[in-house]
């Protein structure tokens, strides 16, 4: 649906997007994920023909963005990062004229009035832009990405500025449109990216550094795969029947942490799954329980920082091959920079 | 390019900059016309056309100061111009937008007209033909408007240079005469939009003068064009 070869993007001497490569099959949900200007917005925008590219090819179906423009961008609905609202329009006059502009063929009434219930503004259908909270604009922002229903949704930064509840609506909302739209959307909060897309492009710099489903970022990232069990017990009960799990490496106590158990930090053989064996040896025993047993696998977050951070970059860059061509050149421009402003 | 044209007219006529624009064009066209009436002047005809062209000068400024500036600052041209249309259509909706409202600003004349041809016989043929010169030269006005508008993001330097170049474009010819450069005076007499003007006012028929306002019409539609596009190569 959306194809990307070595794109990039310059403003100046600044290098914005550099060399991105991507394909989005239909019916996916991607989300972009990054720092305060590492690229996201701009890579959208050049996906929905708002800035050229300097290099590159974006396809759209199948149609390029810069030779059949009109072609391309009547399969994106786009919800930039501020909404483009005409604030002395009312709702309902802002969502016919984007019906208008956009020159959608559906019977015009039912299918604006399907979009407003959908994203659920029917109270404030007739007032005023300007007269909305951020929560209501930004869900007027939806519905325009929505008229003429196209194919690809991009959305960037749906959720910013909305109160924790209005939040949860839109990534329903979200998750309700990904069973039958493409959807990009792009978001520095990362539980955000992790709750509704299956899969997860990280841009920094302008870059971009990884692009997997969030539970292999994770596993490929994460060297740690102890569990930490908190169990109620005596100390010597609950590590024999640890101790007699297959593939436990080493039990270590951690301390009490609620009164009356006592955290167990479990370090496995290799790559072993051990949980379920540890369930039922510690329920074997009646006087253990069991109150909780956690991972120390990545959150999201934790791998986010890993690869934005330039301590640890090497890490993952150790074997990808993109990331070993893309560094050097990297280097490169900046010293073809510093060199041009001496 | 008509969903355009729909949306600014909508959005005039909810501007109260758009009614004062109406109200200063009417109250003078309209004292003009009492006053050269009650004089009983031989230039009924000519005079209503010829002085409020000097107030276009600073009213027509206020009608396109907003219409790609504003867009601007508050984001919206992202919508238009990620939409399956062309820059050119958006510009072109809005240019007759901004047409549409200064045609209504001048319909009066035909009230007026009107008037006259109830106390002498009119010729239709010239009036309409001066009609024809008044929408030119404030096409021309306003498509120059539009093109400073989209140079920068703030209505109000939109205003002030647009009513600068304005007074440039109408009224260049009269101050480098003074100076008596002749080389100078001649190209100033080609470029200035007021001298050509007063031909249609007198009813003199010429092609060349049409040609000429249309053709300024075309650059300005086009520089404007360029200067949206530009901002997606920046």
């Amino acid at each position: 649906m959306i194809e990307v070869s070595s794109l990039s993007k310059r403003y100046g001497n600044h290098l914005a997007v550099k060399n991105a490569n991507f394909s989005i099959k239909k019916g996916e949900v991607v989300g972009f994920l990054g720092p305060n200007g590492a690229g996201k917005s701009t890579i959208m925008n050049i996906l929905t023909g708002y800035l050229s590219l300097t290099q590159g090819k974006v396809e759209i179906d199948g149609f390029d963005i810069m030779t059949d423009p009109e072609l391309a961008k009547k399969r994106i609905g786009y919800l930039p990062e501020i909404p483009p609202l005409y604030l002395d329009m009312t709702v309902r006059e802002y969502l016919y004229f984007i019906y208008d502009l956009k020159k959608v063929k559906f019977p015009k009434e039912p299918h604006i009035d399907e979009i407003i219930r959908l994203v659920r503004i029917v109270e404030v259908e007739e007032r005023l832009i300007k007269n909305l909270s951020k929560g209501y604009r930004q869900r007027v922002g939806i519905a325009a990405a929505l008229v003429g229903n196209p194919d690809v949704l991009i959305l960037d930064e749906p959720t910013v500025g909305l109160d924790p509840k209005q939040i949860i609506e839109i990534r329903d909302l979200i998750t309700k449109l990904g069973r039958n739209h493409t959807i990009i959307l792009s978001s520095h909060i990362l539980s955000e990216v992790q709750a509704v897309c299956k899969r997860v492009i990280i841009i920094n710099k302008g870059h971009i550094i990884a692009d997997d489903t969030p539970e292999n970022l994770s596993k490929a990232l994460s060297s740690d795969h102890s569990l930490v069990a908190r169990v109620i017990g005596k100390s010597e009960d609950v590590e024999a029947a640890i101790n007699s799990v297959r593939n436990v490496y080493s039990i270590e106590c951690l301390g009490e942490f609620e009164a009356g158990s006592k955290d167990y930090r479990i370090v496995p053989e290799g790559n072993a799954d051990i949980r379920g064996e540890l369930i039922k040896r510690l329920a074997e025993k009646n006087k253990l329980t069991l109150l909780s047993l956690t991972s120390n696998e990545l959150t999201l977050e934790q791998i986010f920082l890993r690869l934005t951070g330039e301590d640890d970059m090497g890490v993952y860059f150790g074997n990808t091959d993109t990331a070993q061509e893309e560094q050097p050149e990297e280097i490169s421009e900046i010293t073809e920079e510093s060199e041009e402003e001496n | 390019m008509i969903a355009i044209y729909k949306r600014e007219m909508k959005s005039y006529f909810t501007s109260l900059i758009t009614y004062f624009f109406f109200a200063v064009f009417f109250a003078v066209q309209g004292l003009l016309f009492s006053f050269l009436y009650e004089n009983g002047s031989t230039s009924v005809f000519a005079i209503p056309f010829a002085y409020p062209m000097y107030l276009t000068v600073f009213l027509i400024p206020l009608l396109t100061m907003r219409t790609i500036s504003e867009d601007k600052r508050q984001k919206v041209d992202q919508v238009l111009l990620t939409a399956p249309v062309s820059v050119t259509s958006v510009v072109l909706g809005k240019f007759f937008a901004c047409l549409s409202v200064y045609a209504i600003a001048i319909s009066p004349l035909f009230i007026y007209q009107i008037i006259v041809a109830y106390f002498s016989a009119v010729n239709w043929l010239l009036f309409v033909y001066a009609i024809l010169g008044t929408m030119l030269l404030g096409a021309t006005l306003v498509a120059c408007g539009i093109f400073i508008s989209s140079l920068t993001e703030s209505t109000a330097l939109a205003a002030v240079l647009t009513i600068g170049v304005n007074i440039v474009l109408m009224f260049i010819n009269s101050i480098i005469s003074m100076t008596g450069i002749e080389w100078l005076s001649e190209i100033t007499d080609a470029v200035a939009l007021m001298d050509r003007y007063s031909a249609f006012a007198d009813g003199v028929f010429s092609i060349p003068d049409i040609i000429y306002y249309l053709s300024y019409i075309v650059v300005f539609i086009f520089l404007t064009v360029r200067s949206v596009e530009k901002r997606r190569w920046a």
